[in-house]
């Protein structure tokens, strides 16, 4: 299989995804918190993956859930990726004093551990989502800037941007219109890769309780169902959903980052996936 | 012969780093609504005299001005103060660092493990880059790395634990064996599957790293100089490539080593093992913020010594560093 | 005595868009004690050809012809065979020496190398022969710096370094690949005297772009242009009277006779045009050299050329 096609596969399934999140309310048949059945209701035509342990249908609190989901790991990787490429473009253009003094910033910021941070922070202002992406995304974009800044950096001394340059284009101009498409490659295989993990984390800090217990998303989902032991009573369709929803996310995104960074990293032509 | 400018550096920035992250922490500490008085004192008993209170304010300094406050939490964290539990009531640092014993008794097999085996699969693999064996290992670790790591976890208690029964559903330790103490044994039994799991995401993350390092050295001219020399491929692989390779692997690994404290609250989480994992995670859902604090410290702490090794070692490894002319 | 005989040597790179010839069909004999050079224009494909016979280029390389050494043809030598004659009878000196030694070993290290693995010396005949080497390339203070890196020398030292590791197991042949790029005009001379000394009594193969490298060391010249042989014969004789308009364009861009380039672009490879490749640049060109490809034809006592005006 060509790298193309892996992409396009990946593109097909965030596709759906966002589908079904944006369209939520008319694809669920029921509330994320409603409860319209017995408990550990199996899956059949009324409950389309059966029903958890106070009768909530499964299936509906999967569709909202997204939403919870998506936002987060999107949200965050696109502040994290702006910010890191509106920073990163502003220090490799200009360098210097700035780019110096920040550069030693970053230095001094890179060994403080983003994930308990996050959480210590997060616990401290008793966020909704949209905080903790904000967090999330500026936390992370102290590990974008430098990916950015490099490429950046060796592009402003390129003879075109000199060029640019000597025909009297502003800075701003230069930079949004010569450097930024230039970089695009490098941002879009960041930002996918990006959205991956943090995608992947958000479900993981859900699993391990970061939101309040009100939030109906994949990872609580998950949580609830393997802490009420619905492996040991052999509810599958309760925790398998969500589990199979983020798998199939992350594996596309997965795979679309790779083959964005394969397809912009010449080096690594040979290994064809 | 390392530089010493370098080193000052180096150890200039930790120190920066250090300063930052119990800033932090003091100003999280100081800015919440209500101190140890109102969080902790009054949830154990409903009347304090004022008295007590004031001898409880001074003992503690916090009748004092900010600054003069700041240095005392710097020199108390220095000394293993790191403040009281809101749950417990009891002081952070022990507690912390008993359940780090915990939580080490898995991590230090499976980052040890991890790093030899990716290293030398990431090596193999690179080696023979665009090979069909290659492909297939780098196809698979793709897979592997892109799903979370506490859903693999929780599929392996299903197969392993649950389904097939080889291994325990969770915890440390069997019931049965309490009684007579803990048998290494037993501890053993239960910490097996989390150290595999473990262990592989470890090997996952640094094979991928040292695939495309060594795919770069490969591609280097002193490549093709080494084997105009006549040298056989293994010599070419072990006296010129592997030693080049290794040097972007010493900051990655340092980064995922320190990372894995927190990587191991999921399967700490999805075992029930009573390590820094399973503390965080009760911590979070009780809201205890110096406990929190406490493991943020501690990774900080971790993460900014690690880092520093990592330079040295980096700096003993490539001559270049070593020289101070980069 | 012919001591390397190449044959209708080809290579051919598979790449994503089919292949792409790179040499063509070259003839080349390097006697004993001969030093024969390889000018051309940069992608001309002289690298290339040092790389092939060491059997050194990538996996993707398709390589026809044959190439004898003592009697036996190295494209056909299994890679065995191959590490015997690397180092130990054909060695090689690369091109641009800042990356073609290994950054993270003392360069002490990287010229005792060649003799570990084809000689039985070690130990303090080991130190000593390396002193010798070093000392005989004139770099200075052996003892403390064959225990220095590779970047803490200047590009002169490096390429003296590489000159060492090559003479390390005293060769039959040496392949030099540009071994004054990118050094400053004085530090070029030097080196190019030191070449002159060390190769007195040796076999070299120059790969080369610069001329004046070229009439310093070699006896006898090849002229390659798009991954053909165009004209060979005794350095001196070809540089006095050139026979190939393509030769006779060279000399005449080279600074000291004032920069006359030639018009156009050597074609890209697998693009050449019918008839003559050099056809489309020749100032002397005629009706049929846009038909005919012309081939290597003997003229005169001792020389070589590839035009259809010599026919």
């Amino acid at each position: 299989m060509t790298r193309n096609a892996f992409l396009w596969i990946s593109v097909a399934i965030l596709a759906v995804y966002f589908t079904v999140a944006l369209l939520a309310p008319f694809i669920a048949p029921y509330g994320a918190t409603e409860i319209t059945g017995s408990p550990f209701q199996p899956p059949d035509s009324g409950h389309l993956f059966g029903t958890n342990d106070v009768g909530q249908d499964i299936f509906s609190q999967l569709v909202y859930g997204s939403r919870v989901t998506l936002i987060f790991g999107f949200c965050s990787a696109l502040l994290s990726v702006s910010i890191s490429t509106c920073a990163g473009i502003v220090l490799g253009y200009y360098g210097g004093n700035l780019d110096e003094v920040v550069c030693r910033i970053l230095d001094i910021l890179m060994p403080i551990p983003i994930f308990p941070l996050l959480i210590v922070l997060t616990t401290f202002f008793n966020p909704g989502i949209v905080q903790v992406s904000i967090l999330m995304g500026v936390l992370g974009s102290i590990h974008g800037i430098r990916l950015i800044r490099a490429p950046a950096l060796s592009l402003a001394e390129t003879p075109f941007i000199e060029g640019a340059r000597s025909i009297g284009a502003t800075d701003l101009r230069i930079m949004s219109r010569h450097i930024l498409p230039n970089l695009m490659p490098v941002v879009t295989a960041k930002f996918v890769s990006s959205s991956q993990h943090y995608l992947v984390m958000g479900v993981g800090l859900s699993f391990i309780g970061l939101w309040d217990t009100m939030t109906v998303d994949w990872g609580s989902m998950i949580q609830n169902a393997y802490s009420s032991g619905a492996l040991s009573l052999g509810l599958w369709w309760w925790i398998l959903p969500p589990g199979i929803a983020v798998v199939g996310i992350s594996l596309a995104l997965a795979l679309a980052g790779y083959s964005l960074e394969e397809s912009f990293n010449p080096r690594l032509e040979v290994n064809r996936i | 012969m390392i530089d010493g400018h370098y080193l000052l550096r180096r150890i200039g920035y930790s120190g920066a780093a250090f300063v930052i992250c119990v800033t932090l922490t003091f100003f999280i500490l100081h800015l919440m609504p209500g101190d140890y008085i109102t969080n902790y004192l009054l949830s154990i008993s409903n009347y304090l005299p004022q008295e007590a209170v004031d001898q409880f304010y001074q003992q503690y300094g916090l009748d004092r001005p900010l600054w003069e406050q700041y240095v005392i939490y710097v020199c108390n964290i220095l000394q293993g103060h790191w403040g009281y539990s809101y749950q417990y009531g009891l002081p952070v640092f022990p507690m912390i660092m008993q359940k780090l014993t915990w939580s080490l008794v898995i991590l230090l097999p499976a980052v040890l493990l991890g790093i030899a085996i990716g290293i030398v699969l990431g090596a193999w693999s690179g080696w023979k880059s665009g090979g069909k064996k290659d492909l297939a290992l780098f196809n698979f670790m793709i897979v592997f790395r892109a799903i979370p790591e506490f859903w693999w976890a929780i599929m392996a208690v299903w197969v392993f634990a649950f389904s097939l029964q080889w291994f325990p559903l969770g915890g440390f330790t069997s019931i049965s064996v309490l009684s007579s103490g803990l048998n290494p044994w037993d501890v053993l039994y239960h910490a097996i599957l989390p150290i595999c799991l473990l262990t592989s995401f470890i090997v996952a993350g640094n094979y991928y790293v040292m695939r495309n390092s060594m795919i770069a050295v490969i591609g280097e001219d002193y490549i093709t100089t080494a084997r105009a020399k006549g040298l056989d491929e293994r010599a070419v692989l072990w006296r010129h490539a592997l030693k080049n390779a290794l040097l972007p692997m010493v900051t990655m690994t340092t980064f995922q080593v320190a990372g894995i404290i927190m990587g191991s609250v999921f399967i700490e989480t999805v075992f029930s093992w009573p390590g820094i994992g399973l503390l965080t995670t009760d911590a979070l859902r009780m809201r205890d913020l110096p406990i929190l604090e406490g493991i943020f410290l501690l990774d900080a702490l971790m993460t900014i010594g690690a880092m520093l090794a990592a330079d040295i070692l980096a700096s003993h490894l490539d001559p270049r560093i070593r020289m101070g002319d980069q | 005595m012919s001591l390397l005989e190449i044959a209708g040597l080809s290579v051919q790179f598979e790449g994503r868009d089919g292949t792409v010839p790179v040499l063509d069909n070259i003839d080349l004999e390097i006697n004993s004690g001969d030093r024969v050079a390889l000018i051309g224009e940069s992608g001309c494909g002289k690298t290339v050809f040092g790389m092939s016979v060491m059997r050194l280029l990538p996996s993707n390389a398709r390589v026809t012809g044959s190439a004898r050494y003592a009697g036996r043809d190295l494209l056909l030598a299994d890679e065995r065979e191959m590490q015997q004659v690397r180092g130990k009878k054909i060695a090689m000196i690369s091109q641009n020496s800042a990356s073609v030694l290994n950054p993270v070993l003392t360069i002490g290290d990287q010229i005792a190398e060649s003799l570990t693995i084809h000689t039985s010396c070690r130990g303090k005949d080991l130190h000593r022969e390396v002193i010798a080497l070093l000392t005989s390339l004139g770099i200075e203070r052996p003892e403390e710096n064959m225990q220095k890196y590779p970047h803490q020398f200047s590009g002169g030292m490096r390429e003296r370094i590489l000159i060492a590791m090559a003479l390390a197991c005293n060769p039959d042949l040496i392949i030099a690949d540009e071994p004054t790029s990118g050094l400053d005009a004085l530090v070029k001379a030097q080196i190019l005297e030191l070449l002159r000394t060390v190769m007195q009594d040796r076999t070299l193969l120059l790969i080369t772009h610069d001329l004046g490298t070229a009439s310093a060391l070699a006896s006898h010249t090849a002229v390659m242009y798009a991954g053909e042989i165009v004209e060979y014969g005794p350095t001196q004789e070809l540089f006095t009277y050139p026979l190939h308009p393509y030769t006779q364009g060279l000399i005449a861009a080279s600074p000291s006779a004032g920069f006359h380039p030639i018009p156009g672009v050597s074609p890209a490879p697998g693009q050449v045009p019918p008839g003559c490749w050099f056809c489309p640049r020749c100032t002397c060109a005629t009706d049929r050299c846009s038909t005919g490809h012309p081939s290597l034809k003997k003229t005169g006592t001792n020389r070589q050329v590839r035009c259809l005006r010599y026919d």
